[in-house]
């Protein structure tokens, strides 16, 4: 029971995840401490070897230097100073390479020889007096036995011990030999031996025997090395020296502990997620697996439904179907019949279920049918055929029979099934048609021809009619372009006569204004009859141009501001000799003294001379009057007679071209009949109306309105 | 001091009646009988007043009018188009084409030389 608690527990990936970590980095940390306790054993071991091993060459050398010094201090004392010291010093100084100096110094402390001499010129130099060699040199004599002072700041640079030995003769000090060891190059040879792995830092110091203080020597303070101390006792003094490790070796158990630690995390999280990981599969799978069950058994109800429907559909359309079907399975067996069949038939369900359907066959075609149903079944392909039901009450129903093969997603032959119809009627038309079919034909061949006569009719009537429409155009193109052609002639005859009536006016003036000389009454009298007859004539001319234009519609008008007032008086100056002639008075009423009218200038004084002058012309008596309003941005002209007038009946008639009114009249008035044509046409194009009111006998008043335009009234 | 008038002028008779008529009122005359000649005359002779006919046979009045205007004349000449009556539009082309003023044919003799000089006082 309990192991399965603890199973359950580590199932949960947060717990699980802990445990790793905790259990991991208990390792790790136990693997680190001990990696620490081993590294700290091997350091103090290596630390004792190496200071073992110095020990020992630091004693070597304290026995050179003692050799040294005492081969020289027996030399002196045998041989007296000899001669050829620095040879001698030569042979001392090869035997350690960490021999400096050789000395020799006498018996008051003054330094007699010295070898090299290079960089140590202190010959004469008294060391008893120097306040940095005088203890050592001083003990030596006390102790009148070797003596190594030191470790000291050499003058020349660096660290040395110096050794003496002195020198007695004859029982006698007289001095003392002295060979100086360079420390420092021995210590840094050693560091240069173990630089390779660099991992321990030398240092060395003194203990001042009086002070018990240290002096610290190859500039290095190692005040906070004490642990790594280790003593040397030399007769003279104790020397401690240092050797430390470098910091690494502890902290590579330190590093292994934190990437112990970061194992640890990352085993942790490692389980926590796989752990979580799986859970989360089954979860999704699970969720998966109930959702597609939940399809599945939708997608069963709906199929369900849909079959039953399915069924139910082709039960109903089968019943009720006005036709018989039937199924059959692949041996030929029969599996289903109608309402219909069974109402042909006469026969139940039951009955015609197996091979029983054949007995609703009529007995006459009951083998062939058989037959070809065979046929088909062992061909397994469609069957069709035309047959005879026998009802049992003896009624004969004919049928036109056809079977589909019924086949599975494999194509593999299941059953049929069949649809017979009743074809009854059909066969009974088909034996009467028959008869009808050759009456038939006959008549057909008849209405043939018919229409075949009616159509030709037609296509000459047709035939006709494009004709006739044909010579239509041809007389509408001719009508048209005799319409053109009368146009071109009378604007061509219009200009053509111009031109000698140029002539004819221009010359007949130029005779009565007596250039040529002067002319007798009777001339003048004839000359001015063939002016004022040309002067018609040109007028004709006019007209009739004007006339020709207006019906080609080739008029044209050009609009120009001008004072309308000015026009009428200009006008009216213009015709009033012949008014006076037949004493008659033109007067003008116009309130404005100026009119500005944007029209053309020109058309509208012929409209007004055409109008005054017919106002004149079928006038004998009363005034003439020419009235103008202005009237909602148009300006309205009335040219008033008391002349002959018009009749009701002529009115409508006056603006039609080439009429006058009444042959009588006509004769006894010039002119064309154009005038007022002309006029009305004008006045159109220029956006006005004219109109008439006349009374017979009384006189005429012929209005005319024309839009002010553009202009401005002043 | 007499004027010198240019007349260009197809027509024979008119050329005669316009020449009388002007010399007749001291003015010397310069014949031209078709669009070129005309041209060339107006450049040799410098004239004050050109007469010109709008219908020539060799070239529109109004091309001789709008080259005389704008081809080297003296801005002072008076150019005067000799129209015919009721030829709609005239009067305005022939001032765009440059002429200061128009006088319709048939010419009345009693007014002619009046309203000839009536346009050259006013330009």
């Amino acid at each position: 029971m309990k192991s399965t608690a603890i199973y359950h527990f580590l199932k949960k990936p947060l717990a699980a995840g802990c445990t790793a970590f905790i259990i991991l980095l208990f390792i790790t940390q136990y693997i680190a401490y001990q990696k620490y306790l081993i590294n700290e054993n091997e350091q103090k071991k290596e630390i004792n070897n190496e200071v073992n091993l110095i020990k020992e060459k630091l004693q070597t050398l304290v026995m050179f230097s003692y050799s040294a010094t005492k081969t020289l201090a027996y030399i002196v004392e045998r041989n007296g100073i000899p001669s050829d010291f620095d040879s001698i010093a030569i042979e001392l100084l090869s035997q350690q390479k960490y021999f400096d100096v050789v000395e020799l110094v006498d018996s008051k402390g003054f330094i007699t020889h010295v070898y090299p001499l290079k960089d140590n010129d202190v010959v004469g130099f008294n060391i008893i007096q120097s306040p940095t060699s005088s203890s050592g040199a001083l003990a030596t004599i006390e102790r009148e036995d070797f003596f190594i002072a030191g470790p000291v700041r050499l003058k020349q640079g660096g660290i040395g011990m110096i050794s003496r030995q002195p020198i007695s003769i004859d029982g006698k000090f007289s001095g003392f030999s002295a060979v100086i060891t360079k420390l420092s190059t021995f210590f840094n040879d050693l560091n240069l031996d173990t630089s390779t792995e660099n991992r321990f830092i030398y240092g060395l110091s003194r203990v001042n025997l009086e002070t018990g203080e240290e002096e610290y020597f190859l500039e290095k303070d190692m005040s906070a090395y004490k642990e790594f101390a280790v003593p040397i006792e030399m007769d003279f003094g104790e020397w401690k020296l240092y050797v430390v490790p470098m910091q690494e070796t502890v902290n590579n158990a330190l590093w292994f502990a934190i990437f112990g630690l970061i194992v640890a995390l990352l085993g942790a999280w490692g389980i926590w997620y796989f752990l979580g990981q799986s859970e989360r599969i089954n979860n999704l799978i699970t969720v998966k697996l109930i959702e597609q069950e939940s399809e599945l058994k939708a997608l069963y109800e709906t199929s369900k439904a849909r079959i039953e429907k399915s069924e139910l559909m082709y039960r109903t359309l089968t019943s009720n179907a006005p036709v018989a079907i039937f199924n059959m399975n692949e041996v030929g067996e029969c599996t289903y019949v109608n309402e219909e069949w069974m109402k042909y038939s006469g026969m139940s369900f039951d009955e015609a279920m197996g091979f029983g359907f054949q007995y609703a066959l009529h007995p006459d075609d009951r083998e062939r049918v058989l037959r070809e149903w065979e046929e088909a079944v062992l061909k397994s392909s469609e069957f069709k055929s035309e047959l005879r039901f026998q009802h049992k009450n003896g009624k004969v129903t004919w049928l036109e029979a056809k079977a589909t093969k019924l086949s599975d997603v494999n194509k593999k032959l299941y059953g049929y099934i069949g649809i017979a119809a009743d074809i009854t009627e059909r066969i009974d038309h088909e034996k009467e048609s028959l008869n009808y079919k050759s009456n038939l034909e006959e008549l057909v061949s008849l209405r043939t021809e018919e229409l075949k006569d009616s159509k030709d009719a037609l296509l000459n009537l047709l035939e006709d009619l494009n004709f006739q429409s044909a010579e239509l155009e041809k007389e509408k193109v001719k009508a048209q372009s005799a319409d053109l052609m009368k146009s071109a002639f009378l604007a061509t005859m219009s200009h053509e006569l111009r031109t000698p009536m140029n002539s004819i006016i221009g010359f007949t003036g130029i005779l009565l204004k007596e250039y040529a000389g002067p002319l007798t009454k009777e001339q003048r009298k004839q000359l001015s009859m063939v002016k004022n007859s040309s002067q018609h004539l040109l007028g004709l001319i006019n007209d009739i141009l004007d006339i020709s234009k207006i019906e080609a519609g080739k008029l044209k008008v050009s609009m120009y501001p001008f004072n309308y007032v000015k026009t009428i008086e200009k006008t009216i100056d213009f015709l009033v000799p012949q008014a006076e002639k037949k004493g008659l008075q033109l007067c003008s009423e116009i309130v404005e003294n100026a009119i500005i009218l944007d029209s053309d200038e020109r058309r509208v004084e012929q409209v007004l001379l055409n109008l005054l002058s017919n106002a004149i012309k079928f006038s004998n008596k009363g005034t003439i009057q020419v009235k103008v309003a202005i009237v909602d941005n148009a300006v309205v002209t009335q040219v008033i007679d008391q002349g002959i007038g018009i009749g009701k009946k002529d009115i409508n008639k006056l603006f039609v071209p080439f009429i006058q009114l009444e042959g009588g009249i006509s004769r006894s008035h010039e002119g064309t009949g154009l005038g007022l044509a002309i006029s009305k046409s004008l006045i159109e194009k220029l956006g006005g109306t004219i109109r008439v009111q006349s009374k017979k006998g009384i006189g005429s008043n012929f209005t005319f309105t024309l839009p002010i335009g553009e202009g401005d009234k002043e | 001091m007499e004027k010198t008038i240019l007349i260009i002028e197809d027509n024979e008779q008119n050329m005669y009646m316009l020449s009388y008529l002007l010399t007749q009122n001291n003015y010397t005359i310069i014949k031209a009988y078709n669009g070129l000649d005309g041209l060339r005359l107006a450049h040799e002779n410098n004239p004050e007043i050109i007469l010109i006919d709008i219908q020539l046979p060799d070239m529109d009045g109004y091309e001789i009018c709008n080259k005389l205007r704008y081809n080297g004349l003296p801005k002072d000449t008076t150019i005067i188009a000799v129209t015919s009556y009721a030829m709609g539009g005239d009067r305005e082309k022939a001032i765009e084409a440059g002429a200061d003023g128009y006088l319709e044919k048939p010419i009345n003799p009693e007014t002619f030389v009046k309203d000839m000089e009536k346009i050259v006082r006013e330009k």
